[in-house]
């Protein structure tokens, strides 16, 4: 058996190639897995497609990824454009990459939750595909399990990253929750656009679009839900407001320190939460200065941006710990599925021998009794029984760690168990000759997959 | 018993501390949340002290506040039961961090001081007795506003300042808002209770000029900043930092009164044996 992980990610390719590569809906993933798993050496495989990556998880049968290369390269079109974008990862590697991934140390934005969800799906999409045997269900168990401690034991995907999710942060700590809450939105920008959407999932019901021109305030109030008015129904609006949003592309100050004193007495010193994300800016600084009037211009929002990415670069380091914690976890589980099939093999292996030694000798022994020839049988199993005992003891002791692989890895050669799994694990496949050599190479029990090409290796 | 009750205060006293640095650890911490342990503790303090005034108040068979010591210990189990109250569900940590270090704190400040035993006629007069616990009940709900206010006017300063870093689990300012006008409002009340039941008492059995006494006019003061609170709060619908400052200079008004006259030692209002019944002035 042999993880490994072909793919290509925000970091190693443009969009352009990254949207030719993609495939974006359950359908798509669903055949898409049904084609590599009817390669030949492919025994499982999930896909991870989102918008910053595509990766192709797979179990080998042998360490070579040039049937998921040719895959990807059939997918994409084209084989030159693709190489230089791709990653190749194997073993542990792969394991590592994935929940590296589901961790979102590898996400554009560091730490973001939303690829864990993601992994999950994936996940899915191949057990739902039949594509998912033990090997790339466990991998992903163990991703989704590193994903999960590490949101709920860093603050990783702690704090707003973008401007308007630094506004929503603000607004909750000035309002609480935000249901019911009323927001006005000044001007047509598309940050302050984003941001009132942002407002409206979290709960805001009320929306106002003031804008110079009634007519594109107008516009855009039907696509969010709201009312328009235009900036002779500022004052009203803002009034009522609980959050004001404003990114016009004025070249002046849009919004006045005696307009908001005014505006803050009919208020009765209500708070308001002013966001101003216009460069040049709408509202004049000294309004920030006025009781109850929390101002927050494009810097201030930045720099709370600024202040929560540093502060997932901080915990970066404890998240990459937990993913080391989950490897090993993973690496364990798959050491120890390898002892079994070894152990059953060299068991077998001595059994052969004993019947054959005893085959020979069969002739020799026509005088003894059935009673004797019982105890001969006993005794000769008790030997290897006995010679065997120490070993499988000692193979199962160490079974995870790597000494323990190294030892079946010397016990498989030195009584050719390898070649073994041809007759053991094949025999019972119609047509087991191509299938029955890339089994060959695996260490793990995989039974040949049927003939259908597109069974996990279980 | 009046060991036991001791006892248990003791325990109570001590969870309360832990509680306290629970509750800071929580509100100053960015990783770990120990709201859930600091509220479990300061549920586990209140019944202890709940234990204690009860086998105080069997023991020596009066009411648990006829001393000074009896009567803060009584207001900050006040306290800590209206912050319970509000906060059933240890969803509000960050009035805990005020609410719980402010019951610690004056059980620590009045046990420094000599404690004396008051008048008799406390352990006597039942029109009395409703008269001190209308009001410590209030002064505690009052405390927790006070808290409230001071959680607001905290987090105000942090937005306007733009200091975001630090406390960011601090309460939101309309819930502190919200808190503290509810908590003003019951207050306010048992306040009002508290005076007409104390007007009563001293219509009755005191002669002279009793509106004068000290604490008498510091509590009148203090209704007055409450009242003058709830209307602009809740008549007015006035918001903001101001209304919070009323909540604030209120709740001072009403700990000089209740503090003021003990350490000053003067009026009736005070701690002393002959105290409430007397002539003095």
């Amino acid at each position: 058996m042999f993880v490994a992980v072909v793919g290509l990610n925000h970091k190693t390719s443009p969009l352009h190639v990254r949207e030719r590569l993609a495939f974006p809906t359950p359908a798509r993933v669903a055949a898409a897995l049904t084609a590599v798993c009817g390669r030949p050496g492919v025994l499982e495989a999930a896909i991870l497609s989102t918008c910053n990556r595509t990766e192709l998880y797979a179990c080998l049968a042998d360490e070579s990824c040039a049937e998921l290369d040719a895959f990807l390269h059939h997918t994409y079109g084209n084989r030159e454009g693709l190489d230089a974008h791709l990653y190749h990862k194997m073993g542990d590697e792969a394991a590592h990459h994935l929940m590296r991934v589901a961790a979102g140390l590898d996400s554009m934005i560091l730490g973001e939750g939303q690829v864990l969800g993601q992994v999950r799906a994936a996940m899915q999409m191949a057990e739902e595909a039949g594509t998912a045997g033990r090997v790339i269900s466990a991998l992903f168990r163990h991703a989704l399990a590193a994903g999960k401690r590490v949101r709920a034991e860093t603050q990783i995907g702690r704090g707003a990253v973008s401007v308007s999710a630094a506004a929503v942060e603000l607004a909750r700590e000035i309002f609480g929750h935000l249901s019911g809450r009323s927001a006005l939105i000044v001007g047509a920008g598309e940050t302050g656009e984003l941001t009132v959407r942002l407002l409206a999932e979290q709960g805001v019901s009320s929306i106002i679009v003031a804008n110079r021109t009634l007519c594109r305030a107008h516009a855009l109030a039907n696509s969010l839900g709201g009312s328009a008015v235009n900036f002779d129904g500022l004052e009203d609006a803002m009034a009522s407001a609980d959050i004001v949003v404003s990114s016009t592309a004025a070249t002046h100050a849009v919004i006045h320190k005696d307009q908001v004193q005014r505006v803050m007495r009919r208020r009765h010193q209500r708070p308001i939460f002013i966001i101003d994300i216009a460069v040049p800016r709408d509202v004049e600084p000294d309004v920030g200065r006025l009781e109850n009037v929390f101002l927050y211009d494009i810097d201030d929002l930045q720099a709370m941006v600024q202040r929560s990415l540093s502060g997932r670069e901080k915990e970066a380091a404890r998240a990459e710990a937990i993913v080391r914690e989950e490897l090993e976890e993973f690496v364990a589980w798959r050491r120890g599925m390898a002892v079994g099939p070894v152990l059953s093999n060299l068991q077998r292996r001595l059994e052969e021998i004993r019947q054959a030694e005893l085959a020979k000798v069969e002739r020799r022994l026509a005088h003894l009794s059935p009673k004797d020839r019982e105890l001969l049988d006993l005794l000769t199993k008790g030997i290897v029984k006995r010679i065997l005992k120490e070993p499988i003891r000692q193979l199962k002791a160490r079974a995870d760690d790597e000494e323990g692989e190294q030892y079946l890895r010397a016990v498989r050669h030195l009584f050719a168990l390898d070649g073994m799994r041809e007759e053991l694990q094949c025999e019972n496949g119609p047509d087991s000759e191509p299938d029955a050599m890339e089994c060959t190479e695996s260490p793990l029990p995989i039974s040949c997959p049927p003939r259908n090409g597109r069974e996990a290796c279980t | 018993m009046i060991g036991a009750a001791d006892c248990l205060f003791g325990i109570a006293y001590t969870i309360y501390f832990l509680a306290s640095i629970a509750y800071g650890a929580n509100l100053f911490a960015k990783g770990t949340d120990w709201s859930l342990a600091a509220w479990a503790l300061a549920v586990a303090g209140w019944l202890a002290h709940t234990g204690a005034l009860a086998l105080l108040g069997l023991g020596k068979h009066h009411a648990p506040f006829t001393t000074f010591f009896e009567s803060v210990s009584f207001m900050s189990w006040s306290v800590v039961l209206a912050y319970l109250l509000v906060d059933r569900r240890g969803k509000a940590p960050a009035l805990g961090a005020f609410a719980l270090p402010l019951a610690f704190l004056t059980i620590f400040v009045a046990s420094t001081q000599p404690s004396y035993g008051a008048d008799p006629l406390v352990t006597r007069d039942h029109s009395l007795k409703i008269h001190i616990a209308m009001s410590l009940l209030g002064y505690g709900s009052l405390a927790l506003a006070f808290c409230a206010a001071v959680a607001y006017l905290v987090q105000e300063r942090r937005l306007k300042r733009k200091r975001l870093g630090l406390l960011s689990r601090l309460i939101s300012l309309d819930e502190a808002d919200n808190l503290a006008n509810s908590l003003a409002a019951v207050g306010f009340a048992l306040l009002t209770l508290g005076l007409i039941t104390g007007f009563i008492f001293a219509y009755r059995d005191w002669r002279g000029l009793w509106a004068l006494d000290p604490k008498v006019v510091t509590s009148l003061a203090g209704w007055a900043v409450y009242a003058a609170y709830l209307y602009a709060h809740n008549v007015k619908g006035w918001r903001g930092r101001k209304t919070m400052f009323l909540l604030v200079v209120g709740f001072c008004v009403v700990v000089a009164g209740f503090v003021g006259v003990n350490v000053a030692g003067v009026g009736r209002h005070v701690y002393r044996p002959g105290a409430f019944g007397g002539d003095g002035l």
